[in-house]
């Protein structure tokens, strides 16, 4: 899929623009220049504006104003009405056309406020009117349910994976990603029809099962259980996905504030900001440590416990087989086995004849009468012994262990409080700082930390009570095919329930495996692509995403390399699993880089203009980039790919500001 | 305009050892398709058109049994 073009009216900085993009295949590469505030980073916020109507990049600057061009807005007549519009044409594969529309009334009120002129039928909060309209054959038809539709092409909660600011791509690294990374991954490879058919299946199964008809009274009860768990079941769920949703807007808040202090002009706040980050990294791997301490020293008592409980019985066997084995008794000094044979043969080792009763035959006899109970367990008595000494061994270990296990976890503990101590302080040292702007934001990164934090705890909980009633539901499913089976009328309906089962846990398996071979090839992807770009070969030997989606870089001396990077090396690892994460996935949908080589010097720039367009073959590619991203050099690089180009014409007037798109040189 | 199938998921069906005796691997691959066709409409009537595969598919094995 690939824009045609976009037309812009009067929204922000863009009175009346058209931009076509490149469709050709081996030219489908478009750079847009233009200087730091001319109004690239708006073409992203239009496109989100259009889709979404959301403007996801939104700069400060820009906050809290209405996004109609300020100089229509100035030269409109009190009373009079005027259009903020975004227009999308696309094309698929096929050549067919896609149009997505979102327009947005403004009037000028007779005291000059302006206010929003409403759609009576808009369905968007703030009144906008949304269409789509696609190409069914030769006709244009409009699509009935616009925002589901284009959600399913472009799901909004991924499109920062399309649609992107270079500078931020720092984020993905940032411990709390990893969740959020694994959900896009989920999206992006498609699991989602998997998970329909998987949820549709279930449904069809609790039909049957609902409309069985007449049960015995043991079935008919496990009925009622079943369904009244898989209601709870699908609201838990439910719940769970609203928490979900709510944590990822909260973390997001939370990471623009950070993002917002970390690059603030106070260079006191911005290296306090860093150093929190850092500690919150370290935190999150402390937490995950100590968690599994904990769960180690558990696993070891529930171990040893049974020997701790039975400690007098064991020592008390281990003496009774040792004062034994001392006596001579055990092993005994004649094997039960070998007096029988001497009597079956009538005929001692000595030679003597004790076929018959006679004085020898008789101490035979009296031989294995002795040895026959102690000779019968001899040998699981000697190896017996052996294990006992063992188990008692460890028991000396246990006190030993206890007390490592407990040192361990007090040092982590206590390396805890340190570092939640110091984030405090630096909470308070921002606070601290006398400029109201910095205030504000520190306080509100609090406020989405706190939210978060809260939203976590209840996740967990709604998990647990998840797996509960997951275990439940099994249970109950497994009692209620033992009723049917009791019975053969249920026979029919007995096949359809083991078919359904079977094809769900088909479905099930080849998601999860789905989702294991997607990330270990975007992490072998980003492997290869990140040390092709990096200018550091020796340094850098391997990328790593682990199960939760934590990105991870390994240097020479095999060591955790990921906070050593530079600014410049973290930019071209985030480009290297971005492009790995496009790359992977099932979505055709052009991609659009907001200063995408922002944070590179002169060479490493080169390497990745090179690189870049071949990372996301097949895509159509924007890059939105400041002249001093694009030198001579790297366009020469690009050159090839580069099917249009534009320069971004700013100018500021006294109405206000205006940007004209006009075609390079 | 129709989303691109991801081709790891019909090859997993196709390489999975699943049920041979009731055609799991076709029905999966039929419901898949269905679902797919039907991705870009907001309520998909799927609750017949299940039943109407898994009906097909144990009468399917039902004569295979006799």
């Amino acid at each position: 899929m690939k824009i045609d073009f976009i037309k812009l009216e009067n929204y922000r900085q863009y009175k009346d623009e058209k931009i076509e993009f490149p469709l050709l295949e081996n030219q489908n590469l478009m750079v847009i220049q233009g200087v730091n505030g001319a109004g690239k980073t708006n073409l992203l916020n239009a496109i989100t504006w259009c889709l979404y109507g959301k403007e996801k990049h939104l700069e400060e600057k820009y906050e809290g104003f209405p996004i109609v061009n300020k100089i229509t807005l100035n030269e409109l007549e009190p009373g009079k009405k005027c259009n903020v519009g975004v227009l999308i044409q696309m094309k698929d594969q096929e050549g067919k056309k896609m149009i997505i529309g979102r327009s947005l009334k403004f009037q000028k009120l007779k005291n000059g406020e302006m206010i929003t002129a409403r759609d009576p039928l808009s369905s968007s909060s703030d009144g906008a009117t949304f269409r789509m309209i696609q190409q069914i054959k030769k006709d244009m038809e409009d699509v009935k349910d616009p925002e589901y539709v284009l959600n399913r092409l472009i799901p909004e909660s991924i499109e920062e994976y399309f649609f992107f600011d270079g500078e931020k791509l720092n984020d993905y690294f940032r411990a709390t990603s990893g969740e959020k990374i694994r959900e896009a991954v989920f999206k992006i490879s498609q699991l989602g029809l998997l998970e329909n058919a998987i949820e549709h299946l279930e449904n069809k199964k609790k039909n049957f099962v609902g409309r069985a008809g007449k049960l015995g009274s043991k079935a008919e009860e496990i009925r009622e259980a079943l369904n009244e768990s898989e209601k709870l079941l699908k609201e838990y769920k439910k719940e769970l996905n609203s928490l979900k949703e709510r944590k990822g807007e909260a973390q997001k808040k939370e990471d623009e504030y950070s993002e917002k202090l970390r690059t603030s002009s106070i260079p006191n706040v911005r290296e306090l900001e860093k150093e929190r980050i850092e500690i919150e990294e370290e935190l999150g791997k402390l937490e995950e440590r100590i968690e599994e301490l904990e769960k180690e020293k558990f696993d070891y008592l529930i171990k040893i416990a049974p020997s701790i409980f039975a400690y007098d019985p064991i020592t008390k066997t281990k003496e009774m087989i040792g004062r034994g084995k001392e006596a001579g008794d055990i092993p005994p000094d004649y094997k039960k086995n070998f007096l029988e044979k001497l009597l079956r043969e009538g005929e001692c080792i000595c030679g003597t004849d004790i076929s018959k009763e006679n004085e020898c035959r008789k101490n035979i006899e009296k031989l294995l009468r002795e040895c026959d109970d102690i000779s019968n367990i001899s040998g699981e008595l000697t190896e017996g012994y052996a294990n006992l000494r063992s188990i008692i061994d460890d028991l000396k270990d246990f006190r030993e262990k206890q007390i490592s296990y407990g040192k361990r976890i007090k040092e982590l503990e206590e390396d805890r409080k340190r570092k939640s101590e110091r984030l405090k302080k630096i909470s308070e040292k921002i606070r601290g700082i006398d400029f109201e702007q910095i205030k504000r934001w520190e306080y509100k990164l609090t406020e989405y930390k706190e939210i978060k934090n809260n939203l976590v705890e209840q996740i967990a909980e709604r998990k647990y009570y998840i797996a509960q009633e997951e275990k439940k539901i099994d249970k109950l499913n497994r009692l209620f095919d033992e009723e049917l089976r009791k019975e053969e009328r249920h026979k029919k309906l007995r096949k359809v329930l083991v078919f359904c089962d079977k094809s769900l846990y088909a479905l099930k398996k080849i998601k999860n495996e789905i989702m294991e071979d997607v990330r270990k090839e975007i992490e072998e992807k980003t492997k290869s692509q990140f040390l092709d770009l990096i200018w550091k070969k020796e340094t850098y030997k391997d990328v790593r995403i682990d199960e939760k989606y934590h990105i991870s870089v390994v240097d020479q001396y095999g060591m955790e390399g990921i906070g050593t990077l530079s600014a410049g090396e973290r930019q071209a690892l985030a480009l290297s699993f971005i492009a790995a994460l496009n790359s992977v996935s099932g979505f055709n949908v052009p991609i659009i880089i907001d200063t995408p080589l922002g944070r590179m010097s002169k060479e490493p720039k080169k390497n990745i203009a090179r690189n870049l367009p071949n990372y996301f073959k097949g895509k159509q590619l924007t890059l939105l980039v400041t002249e001093e991203e694009y030198t001579p050099e790297v366009r020469d690089k690009l050159s090839k790919r580069v099917g249009k180009e534009y320069v971004i014409n700013f100018r500021e007037t006294k109405k206000g500001s205006e940007a004209k798109v006009v075609a390079y040189g | 305009m129709a989303v691109n199938v991801n081709k790891k998921i019909t090859d997993k069906i196709t390489e999975g050892k699943f049920s041979e005796e009731i055609e799991i691997k076709d029905f999966l691959g039929e419901i898949l398709i269905f679902e797919l066709e039907h991705c870009e409409e907001a309520r998909p009537r799927y609750m017949d058109k299940y039943e109407e595969l898994i009906n097909k598919y144990i009468t399917k094995f039902e004569m295979k049994e006799k």
